[in-house]
């Protein structure tokens, strides 16, 4: 018979062992090129945000990511131009995926941070590797903060999604991968 | 308030304030005194902070008190081994 | 005068740019010291693009920006002047600046201290009189100032020349496209603001490869942008099959590739065969309230345009910024196989929030590095330019030959300009033309067309250099 103090810890065990398994999962069909699989894990209204990161003074840390009220970030947008993005890649003739890179997303850091109802917050790290062609590498390493939706087809649904890349200058040439 | 200035007036005690001859002094961390703020520099002048650019490095002044009369009331830029301590302090 | 240069290693530059046959050798987009004489005799001479008056709206605002490799500082100083700094300390080097924007009293040295005023004097100077002891005048230590700076309706441009002509000359026919862009879309001067920040990011591939492409390769957009429609990205979504382009209504028109030679200015311009502007077309379908206020903008324009003939909408303006009514694209040097590509977005100053948040989200899903429209561009260029560096591939010179020998001049209807058919590579030869005048030229004096309103004009001018020399 467990405490109730117990029950509550075993409660956000398993909730952030399915949130790994969610993330995972999401890893995967992206790792694999399952792109139309991965736009069904996308909430119709999600909000998509990639903020650029300035260098700035100490103090003014309030201003380092970029808005997405008034200002211009890497990626800014919904399901309409994610779902625009997955149709280039699969015409075969997108040439900066064709051919395929080989990306591999390994996330991390996974914490719970808030439950509301349906839906929950998750932050989480990532490490994307990109090798394409021969040497050409691209390495992405950033944090996620995510509100996720239960979803009776999918587990989840990523309702929200701010991605803050640890660069400045953006160092790849294009970011063709999703985070 | 700033915690640094507890450490500079000690500091400034123990060797003597403005008698103060080394080129370095680390004690007084400038960058937060905000406008107002008296303090000495190592000349011996007492000055106000006009504005500071929270760089660390530097404060505008203007001289208060002197002992070079000529000099009081002139606007100064004061470098932040040259503070030697805070002499009256303004909440922020 | 100054003598001009002829050659690198044991190479005449003249061998390498064959624009008659339309023949350019590989070298001069992969060769090291061809690129280290660029930065001196095309970056340090040239008008560069640095950026618009509205990112630095009150005394002490500064934002960084850059020309050549350099890293260089917009600044508007404590009594409202402009000014564009080189950011190194003159004491050791150091950066005075490793912030991207804000507002300051003074750019301090975090290395010994040295500080300038937002003027540019040296005004701080650590041990100054117990150090220095009266031996340094401070005024001869301020921060490196460009030579010539102008305020061209809210956009700033920046030379190291103080020889250099009036940035008015040097863009010769191309300044009223210039001014152009930079009004709001009714028409009136200085009239746009920039989103902010600046893009900034790095391609592997020469300068020249995006920089000499722009406005002047209208051939490789069937192959290169073959997957881009199906992705509809444009205002109107999937209508019109998915253009990445607005909906305009017809008009009658002849698009052309024009150029100035003499300048190495040129776009994919339209002739226009009546006078005036194209009524609005409804294009903003993904975006409810934005063609209102546009249509009404347009009007106003059309009224201010009427019966007169537009030549020019866009322009790559030489050596590296491309000029167009919504984005300003820039391709700085990084190193000979590296490109740091800028882009800015202007946006009308008054337009109503959700316009400009339509503008926006429209600029991001279309260009730079995550809009869908250049990932496929960055992807030629990065891997043109790597399959040029080896021994072999330089024997073989890349073939510009594409309308070479075509062209031709309509004083009437584009004063100064040499047009070819709209798919051809005559505004490349162009700016490979003025590439080479710039590699040669012992100053400006070599390469000023003191008139440059008609080409024959400017082939005189060249003509009485080349004597001189």
């Amino acid at each position: 018979m467990l405490t109730e103090n117990e029950q509550g810890v075993l409660e956000r065990l398993l909730l952030r062992e399915e949130i790994e398994q969610f993330y995972y999962h999401e890893a995967a069909l992206l790792d694999d090129r399952k792109f139309d699989d991965w736009i069904n894990l996308i909430a119709d209204d999600i909000h998509y945000h990639m903020p650029i990161r300035r260098n700035v003074k100490f103090g003014e840390q309030a201003r380092e990511n970029t808005s997405s009220l008034n200002e211009i970030s890497w990626f800014d947008e919904g399901k309409r131009t994610l779902a625009g993005r997955v149709r280039q890649i699969n015409t075969g003739i997108h040439w900066c995926e064709e051919p395929f890179s080989r990306i591999r997303h390994l996330i991390t850091n996974v914490r719970v941070v808030g439950v509301d109802g349906d839906e929950i917050r998750a932050n989480s790290n990532f490490f994307v590797w990109q090798n394409r062609l021969q040497d050409e590498v691209n390495l992405f390493v950033g944090a996620r903060e995510d509100i996720l939706r239960r979803d009776e087809e999918t587990g989840w649904k990523i309702a929200k999604r701010l991605i803050l890349l640890d660069q400045n200058v953006l160092l790849a040439k294009v970011i063709t991968t999703f985070f | 308030m700033t915690d640094q200035e507890p450490i500079a007036k000690k500091y400034s005690e123990a060797v003597g304030g403005a008698a103060i001859t080394g080129a370095v002094n680390d004690a007084v961390l400038i960058r937060d005194l905000p406008e107002g703020t008296h303090v000495r520099i190592r000349s011996g002048d007492i000055v106000e902070i006009t504005a500071n650019p929270r760089d660390g490095g530097w404060l505008f002044v203007k001289v208060l008190e002197s002992s070079d009369s000529s000099r009081i009331g002139t606007d100064d830029m004061a470098f932040c081994v040259d503070v030697i301590d805070v002499v009256r302090h303004v909440d922020r | 005068m100054a003598s001009l240069v002829r050659s690198f290693g044991d190479r005449s530059l003249r061998s390498l740019v064959d624009l008659d046959r339309g023949l350019v050798s590989r070298e001069i987009y992969v060769n090291e010291d061809l690129y280290k004489m660029e930065l001196e005799q095309v970056f340090t001479r040239a008008w560069l693009f640095i950026g618009h008056e509205a990112q630095v709206p009150n005394p002490g605002d500064f934002v960084v920006s850059r020309m050549g490799e350099e890293e260089v500082i917009l600044v508007r100083d404590r009594k409202n002047q402009l000014h564009v700094f080189l950011n190194t300390c003159r004491h050791r080097g150091m950066k005075v600046c490793r912030y991207d924007d804000g507002n300051t009293l003074v750019f301090t040295c975090p290395f010994h201290g040295w500080s300038y005023d937002t003027d540019g004097r040296l005004v701080g100077v650590p041990y100054f009189d117990a150090a220095y002891k009266g031996d340094m005048d401070k005024s001869e230590w301020g921060l490196p100032e460009v030579a010539q700076m102008c305020n061209f309706y809210g956009s700033i441009w920046a030379t190291w020349d103080k020889g250099a002509p009036s940035f008015e000359s040097y863009l010769g026919p191309y300044s009223d496209t210039v001014r152009r862009a930079f009004q709001s879309s009714d028409g009136e001067d200085n009239g746009v603001e920039l989103f902010n920040p600046v893009y900034k990011w790095r391609i592997p591939c020469n300068w020249k490869f995006p920089g000499f492409s722009f406005d002047g390769d209208r051939a490789h957009a069937a192959m290169t942008h073959r997957s881009i429609n199906v992705a509809a990205i444009g205002p109107q979504g999937d209508a019109g099959g998915g253009s990445r382009a607005p909906i305009r209504a017809p008009f009658p028109y002849t698009d052309y590739e024009m150029t100035v030679p003499e300048l190495g200015h040129g776009g994919h311009n339209a002739i226009y065969e009546q006078p005036g502007l194209a009524e609005y077309r409804d294009t903003w379908f993904t975006e409810p309230g934005v063609d209102d206020y546009y249509r009404a903008m347009r009007e106003k324009k059309r009224e201010k345009y009427r019966g007169q003939y537009i030549v020019g909408e866009t322009a790559l303006i030489w050596p590296n910024v491309n000029i167009q009514p919504h984005r300003i694209l820039i391709w700085h040097p990084h190193s000979v196989g590296v490109t740091e590509s800028w882009r800015a977005y202007p946006i009308d100053r008054m337009a109503p929030q959700h316009v400009k948040d339509a503008q926006r989200r429209y600029m991001m899903r279309y260009g730079g590095p995550c809009g869908l429209t250049e990932s496929d561009d960055m992807e030629n260029w990065n891997y043109a330019s790597a399959a040029s560096f080896g021994t072999v591939a330089k024997r073989y010179p890349y073939n510009f030959m594409m309308g070479a020998g075509h062209a031709f001049v309509d004083e009437q209807r584009a004063p100064g300009m040499t047009l070819n058919y709209e798919v051809a590579e005559e505004n490349q030869r162009s700016r490979l033309r003025r590439w080479l005048e710039f590699m040669e030229a012992g100053s400006w004096e070599d390469i000023y067309p003191v008139n440059p309103v008609s080409p024959s004009a400017g082939e005189a001018t060249k003509s009485k250099s080349k004597v001189e020399s």
